[in-house]
This record gives structure tokens, sequence and C-alpha cells, in this order.
């Protein structure tokens, strides 16, 4: 029983498997650190590469993570202190008049995966409930979603409210009406045309 | 006669998959956004109803009684007699129409991308009337007109400038009620939109088994004003749906037979196209794709069970592609699907001239789109046996060696073929000589062309007065 037992259960994508490592390897003594570096976050960079190069689908990458954070439940309490965990705070929601939200939840699915803490506000989200989220949590993100033409203008109208507010954190938009253009053309600060991009951009306007 | 015999199922896989969309809907039922008048029709028609928590579930009696309630036949009108349309089409095959919604558009020219405008939907609509195996039509989401009202405009423009039917999709609740009176307009009256019905409405589930309320008043007012209704299930295998075939075509038939039964229970003989629009999600992005092997599959084998379980008017994308430009994929795609939802027995193939997942149009797509769904059609007329086509004294009468090109029966049938409009067969050196054009550039001179024209509809200054009024009042309504 090594570290790489846990390392081959997120693999695997066995969350009972990589809790129950853990467990051992905390009773052999084994440090948090290691278990944290060599144990969960080492899989999941390279089922990030696989995910990259077209290998791993989605709903694999997704069982990944869970069954990371499966382990990292565990040793969270001792790594308090220690080791920042959170690649940042996002605030995620679907816009107001808009009811749809499997896209918006793939992308809290992985932002979650690849180490953000992720508030995820559900559909028809009012601006102003954007704003109190994101001051509460202190977001370092606010992630914008809508599936209709018709919504569009709600993004634009969210934004408006958390820059009037005077919110820092990152404004990024998606979803399928959503481009370049138009993320330019209301000021937002990110476009992602689909849920690992929106990741990957997470990452680089937190500077990550 | 009728050509269609594929089928992905036995018949006892048939009646096992029905009893299963029965059985989830009496089990698992559905849930309602709020909506008393809905919910009262529904517990009075024998559905168990919680208000409270807006779950509606259908005895298997009750859903079989509302089943017999949906007429097999009827017609979606239109506003020259020759543009009605006869549900099931009575040669057997299908009919055809543009994309709803879109948002992007394709200059003909320079086959540019941007965004729609209203001018782009009136040469959509113009294009709509001329080509011949498009049927009808739906209005695309003009960017430069009040979003609130957005749906309101795109209709009033497709009813000043085509007579075909027009199919309705709102875009919110309140703006239900103007588009049912632009209908009513359009018809000359209430009573005349009930008998010519020159719009449909679009109501959709918002998969899994929930209904937005939005679209349980398109239902609602739909059914009180007698105007049929194309349920759409456009669920996401994988996403919205459960991955495999067989369920996300369980799924969509239930959400489908929920919107029949919640028709029937408003007005009793309401007309219901069956639409399991279904789609699949990319594994590797999350993207919805309608164009995958596995979305073409599931579509058009919902569209061979729900006629054959249901006996329902059926409706399908059967056209359209997942690539965003008019190239080799898009249209090896967009032939495939047509050719596999025609032989599936989809009454109405739609998605025509659209790119991207449904969300971009060209217009020099449509007229290619056009010309495959003639060339469809005609394979879909089957093929005829009778002492005439079977020419036995034609045949009698020609001595080996000779050929038919002379005959009288050569002549008399000569013009049976589908005649190809921008399909071209030329020798090698007849296309360098006239310039080594494509189909994308013979499509480009037919726009041309047909732009250069006059439109051959002219609406009538009354009805424009009209259409413009209802216009202003939803404008002054709707936008806060």
């Amino acid at each position: 029983m090594t570290v790489r037992d846990i390392f081959n259960a997120v693999l695997g994508f066995d969350k009972e498997l990589v809790v129950e490592n853990v467990h051992k390897e905390l009773s052999h003594g084994t440090s948090v650190s290691v278990i944290l570096k060599e144990g969960l976050i080492a899989p999941l960079d390279e089922i990030g590469q696989k995910f990259t190069a077209g290998e791993i689908f989605l709903p694999e990458m997704l069982a990944a993570a869970q069954a990371m954070r499966g382990g990292l439940e565990l040793i969270r309490p001792q790594l308090a202190g220690v080791h920042n965990l959170v690649a940042g705070k996002v605030v995620i929601g679907t816009v107001k008049g808009d009811l749809h939200d499997i896209g918006k939840d793939l992308v809290a699915m992985m932002l979650e995966g690849a180490g953000f803490a992720v508030v995820n506000l559900g559909v028809d989200v009012e601006p102003e409930a954007f704003l109190q989220s994101a001051k509460e949590q202190q977001a370092d993100i606010v992630a914008l979603s809508a599936l209709l033409t018709t919504t569009m203008p709600a993004m634009q109208a969210t934004l408006k409210r958390l820059k009037s507010a005077d919110i820092k954190a990152k404004v990024l938009v998606g979803g399928a009406p959503v481009n370049q253009s138009f993320a330019d053309q209301i000021g937002a600060d990110g476009y992602a045309d689909d849920a690992p991009s929106a990741v990957v951009l997470a990452k680089r306007l937190l500077g990550k | 006669m009728v050509g269609h015999t594929f089928s992905f199922f036995t018949s006892s896989q048939i009646e096992m998959l029905r009893d299963k969309v029965l059985e989830l809907l009496q089990t698992q039922g559905v849930k309602l956004d709020p909506h008393p008048q809905m919910f009262k029709a529904l517990a009075d028609a024998g559905a168990d109803v919680d208000t409270g928590g807006g779950m509606v579930r259908f005895p298997k009696p009750v859903m079989e009684r509302l089943l017999k309630q949906a007429p097999k036949k009827f017609s979606l009108g239109a506003r020259q007699p020759d543009a009605i349309l006869e549900l099931p089409r009575p040669d057997g095959t299908f009919y055809a129409r543009t994309n709803t919604g879109g948002h992007g558009w394709i200059e003909p020219d320079a086959q540019n991308y941007r965004k729609v405008t209203s001018a782009d939907l009136t040469a959509w609509a113009r294009l709509v009337t001329e080509l011949s195996e498009i049927s009808f039509i739906a209005f695309l989401f003009c960017n430069d007109v009040p979003v609130q009202t957005a749906d309101v405009h795109g209709l009033s423009t497709l009813l000043k400038n085509t007579p075909k039917h027009a199919w309705v999709q709102p875009y919110s609740t309140g703006s239900v009620e103007y588009l049912i009176r632009l209908g009513e307009a359009a018809a000359g009256g209430k009573s005349a939109l009930a008998k010519n019905p020159v719009i449909s409405m679009i109501a959709c589930s918002l998969a899994p088994k929930a209904f937005k309320q939005m679209d349980l008043e398109i239902i609602y007012q739909s059914a009180k004003a007698s105007l049929p209704i194309q349920a759409c299930s456009l669920p996401g295998a994988g996403g919205t749906a459960p991955a495999t075939t067989a369920g996300v075509i369980l799924l969509a038939s239930a959400e489908i037979l929920a919107m029949l039964a919640m028709a029937q229970a408003v007005a009793a003989g309401t007309p219901v196209v069956a639409c399991p629009i279904i789609f699949s999600t990319d594994m590797l992005t999350g993207r919805s794709l309608q164009s995958s092997v596995e979305a073409f599959k599931a579509a058009s084998g919902a569209v061979q069970f729900i006629k054959a379980a249901f006996d329902l008017p059926t409706h399908n994308y059967g056209s359209g592609s997942d690539s965003p430009i008019s190239d080799g994929q898009g249209m090896s795609e967009r032939a495939m699907l047509s050719m596999l939802m025609g032989l599936s027995g989809s009454d109405i193939l739609g998605g025509a001239g659209q790119l991207e997942v449904a969300t971009v149009l060209s217009p020099l797509q449509l007229i290619i789109d056009n010309e495959v769904i003639g060339m469809i059609r005609q394979l879909m007329r089957g093929i005829e046996i009778t002492d005439d086509s079977l020419a036995w004294d034609v045949l009698a009468g020609t001595k080996p060696g000779e050929h038919f090109l002379t005959s009288k029966h050569t002549l008399r049938h000569c013009r049976d073929v589908h005649r190809p409009g921008v399909f071209a067969r030329p020798t090698r050196e007849g296309w360098e000589r006239q310039g080594k054009k494509d189909v994308m550039d013979r499509a480009l001179e037919y726009y041309r062309k047909l732009m250069d024209k006059e439109n051959p509809y002219h609406c009538d200054t009354g009805l424009l007065r009209e259409i413009d009024s209802i216009v202003g009042a939803a404008d002054k309504q709707l936008i806060g």
C-alpha cells in the first residue's frame, strides 16, 4: 500500500477506494502534504492532460474530480492553514429569465474539479443576487451563463450592476448565443465557448 | 405510395417501449411551473395533480383517453390555398421548414458571419416564398428590434412577406397573446384562424420532465384558440437525458405525451405534432450536437416509435449541421439526416438552411437544402408497378440493340425525373469553360436573380396596418 494506490484509485474514478486508501495512508503515518500532492492532485493533472488531448471524456473527468474530492475531504481539517487549497472563488449562475442550467453546471463542476471553490446560484438569477453573493463570498470570478438569445441583455444588466457596485471580481460570460464580440461589447473580462475553455480562462485570469 | 419501410424496432419492442412511456407518466410524472388554469384542466381530465409541488402524474387510462382525443389528421393553414399543408402529406412524403430562432447570418456574397437583422428575415421570407420544397417558415432572432418583442416583430415580418404557414416560437409569456393576435389578423379573425390555422405554436419541455410557465401558457392559449401545437422535446443524450438511445427516446416521448395531454385537457381535439428533436452531448466539450450519429439515430428512432405507437404526425430536424460553415462535413451531415429522417417517416423535416447546431442561417445553404429535399421526396415516392411503368409493350416492340430515346413512352415519362436547380452535371471542359463554378456559386446566382425580382406576394395594406398596430401594442405593453 502506497500513495500510488490513491493516485490509481482517482484515475479509476473510484471514490470509495480513494477514501479507503487515504484512510490507510493516514494510519501508516504518511504526511497529508504527500497524500495531497502525489495521491490527489497529481492524478487530476494527468486527467486534465488526457482530457485536453481528447483521450478522456467529460463524465470520466468529473468522476475523477469527485473521487479526488472524497479523499480531500478526509484530510482537509489537517491541511487548514498549511496549504491554500482553493484556486479561487467563483460565483456562477444562469442570468435572469433563463432556466437552462446544464452548461452552467458543467462549468461549475469542472471549475470545482480544477480546485476552485464554486457557489452555484442556479438559474433565473437576478443581477442583485449575483452582486450579493459576489460580496459575501469575496468572489474572484463571477460567471454568467445564458442559453437564450433573449436573455443576453440580462447578462449585460448583471455586469452593469456588478461594475456599478465596484465589484473587483473578473466577470466571465458563456452560453450558446454568446461570443467574444458580445463579451467585449458589454465589457466582460472573458468569454469561453465551452466548459474546458472556461477553466483555462479562469486560471489565466487569476494568474494560476 | 409510401416508400419508407426502414425501422429500428420490432413490433414487440414498440409495444414494450410504449408501455414504458405510459408507466413513466403514471409513476414518475412531470413537473409544471405554477399555472392554475392548466392545473385545473389537468385535474378535471383525471390527472393526478399536486398543485403545491407542481407534480402531475397521468394514470394510464387517462393518458389513453387523451391520446384518442388528439386528431391523427389535420392541416397547417396558409394564406394561399395551394400552400395549406395537409398532415400526413397525401403523397406519403413530408414537408420541410426552415430554422427557428437562429441569430447568426452568413452573408450570401462574402460568406461573412454577422448577426441577423430584420432585413435579413425579409430576404429569408422572400426566399422561402419561392423555394418549392420549403413548405413553411419560422422567424429568426433579429438583433435590430427590441429584445422584449423580438418574437412579435419576427412574426410580423413573416406575415408581411410570405403567404406560407408560419410556426411560432414565443420568447416570453407576455408575447403569446400578441403572436396569436397576429395570427388572427392574418387569417381574418378568431374563427377564421381556428378553421385555417396560418400559424402553429411551438411548446417545449425543459428536459428532463419539467415545463416552464411560458410553455404552459403557450399550450393553454393555443388550445383555447384551436391552434395546432408543435410539442417539442429537445433532450441532450448524456446531459439532460440518459446517454443511451433508448433512454433518450423514452424521455422525449413521455415529455411530448405530457404536452399532448395538457393540450387535450384544455380543449379536446387540439391538433398536436410530436417533435422529438433529440441532441447528443459531446462528451469532450459538453456541447449539444444535432448531427452526431447518435443524435441522428435517437431522433429518427423516436419518430419511428411515436408514429408506430401513437399514430401522431411527427416533426424533427431533417436538415442542418454541426459545422459552422457550408463545408463538406456540413453537406454530408445534412444529406444523411434528410435521407434518414425521410425514410423514418417524419411528416416534417426541419432545419433547412441552418448551420452550427441551429444557431446560424445561410440563404445559400437553404437553396441547396431545397434541392436535396426535393431529391429525397422524389426517392420517397417509391416505385410504381403498373402496366405502364413496367413498359411491357414498349420492351416487346424494341429489338435488341435499339434504344428508347425516341419512344412515345420515354417522351411521356422524361419529365418524371427530379430536375436539379443548383446541382449540375457538366463535363470537366464544360465546367472549366463556365468559370469553374461550384454549387455555392450557383446558389448565389439563384439568390441574386431572385432578389432582383419583385416579391410575388403582396400583403394587403389593411393587413399591414393591422399587423403594425398589434406590434405597436406589444411594444407598448411588453417593453418596460
